[in-house]
């Protein structure tokens, strides 16, 4: 290994040399280096170089954190139930009330308060179209949002439990949508924007709309601006949706005309309330199942025809349950990812 | 020069990784605490936020139990760890990138801006008119020879270890050695 006319750029990647360097040589290395120092003059003085240079790209530590805590915090992590750990929703959450029936007669101020935005919501649970190329942009889990900022401007929230396809080509911007997302879209007249579903297509010029889209059919709702609807086996007419507007459409479908509707009840998910307006409590049931990895039991089935408004802090699943729970009078108990709630207490 | 962290053990790390492949929670704790400092360090290097970097190793010890089951008997457990942690590191940063544009350049640090020269030992130089020639001379030197240069006199990777972190062939880990050495070489003038 080691000639006397070593050049010190041989020596110093020569990783026996190094570790005899280090200090963490055999004994069986280490007489060789020694054997080798003695052999010649120069060894030495390529010795004395090669250690000069080796300290010379030593690097500084950085002093590490205390790894006890860290230690302990994955400890934690590791033996949580992995159904609570799914409910944590990641975005700040802001403290709120909850109004259990209570009669809105504030509908007018709050369709003032959200004029500035359209939101247009699509679910679906179907598998997607066949046939698409389209790349995977984002997917969440089960208590995870997730944002998206896209090259022009636009930007796209993904609630929970959603798989968002697409490409972005500067002429055309598709998407493929599986579960709910809210796209708030600059306008542009030179670009196109479409969402799709399993159920239709929605076509977009600067708006702000949220798609639900779970396999029970697409919602879409337009919170500003307007949307165009294509149900697949209607191509040819395109159903404008207005602000304000909720339609419904189901694998080619419609569900009857656009009508009036809280948006807020539809695109709450996207903030840190949630909004209820005389929304049943079987459709809030489903949402928290869509949105949690859980299973609801509901054992007083009446209790899914109660109305609920008001609005309730979008935190975690145990606030939320725990609001329902108080505003319904009902008691309730988790074990894993099944809630539930009991029938009514007696008064 | 923090020797503590330099030393590894390689015979006791695969017994330790045998054992947690097996279901030993203190075969982890004590991997943890054994590589915890030379990841943590590796971790600044490629990114200087501290958070960030916490929270890359709980993923990668987190992923490493979970899926203890299906890990394959690694060769050298601090390559491992450390392609685990760089992989996410640049993963976390890449998607703050795109979805975060208004700091993007912010995120941008690998590889322009990671390994920053003042992490050299070099720079404790106190002939100040030679440390000047340092700052303007080492940034030429290229990340990615820093970063072999690092892992191979900090972390003590051997040339195998560093192509397995870097993602390139041992013969090209050790080019790179020899390189960033050469440029030092004339940077300071042994």
């Amino acid at each position: 290994m080691a000639q006397s006319h070593l050049k010190i750029e041989d020596l110093i990647v020569d990783e026996s040399f190094q570790r005899w360097l280090d200090n963490k040589a055999s004994a069986s290395e280490e007489k060789h280096w020694i054997a080798w120092l003695q052999d010649d003059r120069d060894n030495s003085m390529l010795y004395r170089q090669a250690k000069e240079l080796w300290q010379t790209a030593q690097f500084r530590s950085v002093p590490a954190p205390n790894i006890e805590k860290e230690l302990a915090k994955l400890r934690k992590r590791l033996h949580a139930d992995p159904a609570s750990r799914a409910t944590v929703l990641k975005f700040p959450s802001l403290k709120l009330f909850w109004n259990y029936k209570q009669k809105t007669s504030k509908r007018g101020i709050r369709y003032a308060a959200i004029a500035a935005t359209i939101a247009l919501i699509i679910v679906t649970w179907n598998i997607f179209h066949s046939g698409n190329q389209l790349t995977e942009i984002a997917q969440t889990n089960y208590g995870e949002h997730k944002s998206i900022s896209l090259a022009d401007g636009s930007t796209i929230r993904l609630n929970a439990n959603t798989v968002l396809k697409g490409s972005t080509s500067p002429a055309h911007y598709q998407f493929v949508l599986k579960g709910e997302a809210c796209f708030q879209v600059v306008p542009a007249s030179n670009r196109r924007f479409t969402v799709k579903t399993v159920d239709g297509k929605i076509h977009v010029v600067g708006t702000k709309f949220v798609v639900h889209s779970r396999g029970d059919g697409t919602k879409a709702v337009v919170e500003e601006g307007v949307v165009q609807v294509e149900v697949f086996e209607s191509s040819d007419d395109l159903i404008e949706l207005k602000n304000g507007n909720i339609i419904n459409f189901h694998k080619g479908q419609i569900n009857g005309a656009p009508r009036k509707t809280n948006v807020l009840v539809h695109t709450s998910w996207a903030s840190d309330n949630l909004v209820f307006d005389e929304t049943s409590f079987e459709e809030i049931v489903q949402r928290i199942e869509e949105t949690f990895a859980v299973e609801i039991v509901v054992k007083d089935e009446s209790l899914l025809q109660e109305k609920v408004s008001g609005s309730i802090e979008n935190s975690d699943l145990r606030i939320i349950i725990e609001a329902l729970a108080k505003a319904l009078q009902v008691k309730y108990t988790q074990t894993g990812n099944t809630i539930v709630l009991e029938s009514k207490l007696e008064k | 020069m923090n020797s503590a962290q330099k030393h590894i053990d390689c015979t006791n790390d695969n017994l330790m990784w045998r054992k947690l492949k097996a279901g030993d929670e203190h075969a982890l704790a004590a991997l943890f605490r054994q590589f915890y400092g030379a990841m943590f360090d590796y971790g600044i290097k490629l990114t200087q936020r501290e958070e960030l970097v916490k929270d890359a190793i709980q993923e990668v010890f987190a992923y490493i139990w979970q899926n203890r089951k299906s890990l394959s008997q690694a060769n050298s457990v601090i390559a491992y760890l450390l392609v685990s942690l760089r992989r996410n590191l640049l993963t976390t940063l890449e998607k703050q990138k795109r979805m975060d544009k208004a700091s993007k350049e912010m995120h941008q640090e690998y590889p322009n801006t990671a390994f920053p020269i003042e992490d050299l030992m070099i720079m404790n130089e106190e002939n100040a008119a030679k440390k000047e020639k340092l700052k303007t001379a080492l940034p030429q030197i290229p990340a990615r020879l820093y970063e072999a240069l690092y892992l191979k006199t900090y972390s003590g990777l051997s040339y195998n270890e560093i192509a397995e972190v870097m993602k390139i062939t041992p013969g090209v880990a050790r080019n790179y050695i020899s390189e960033a050495f050469q440029r030092l070489r004339q940077i300071v003038d042994v």
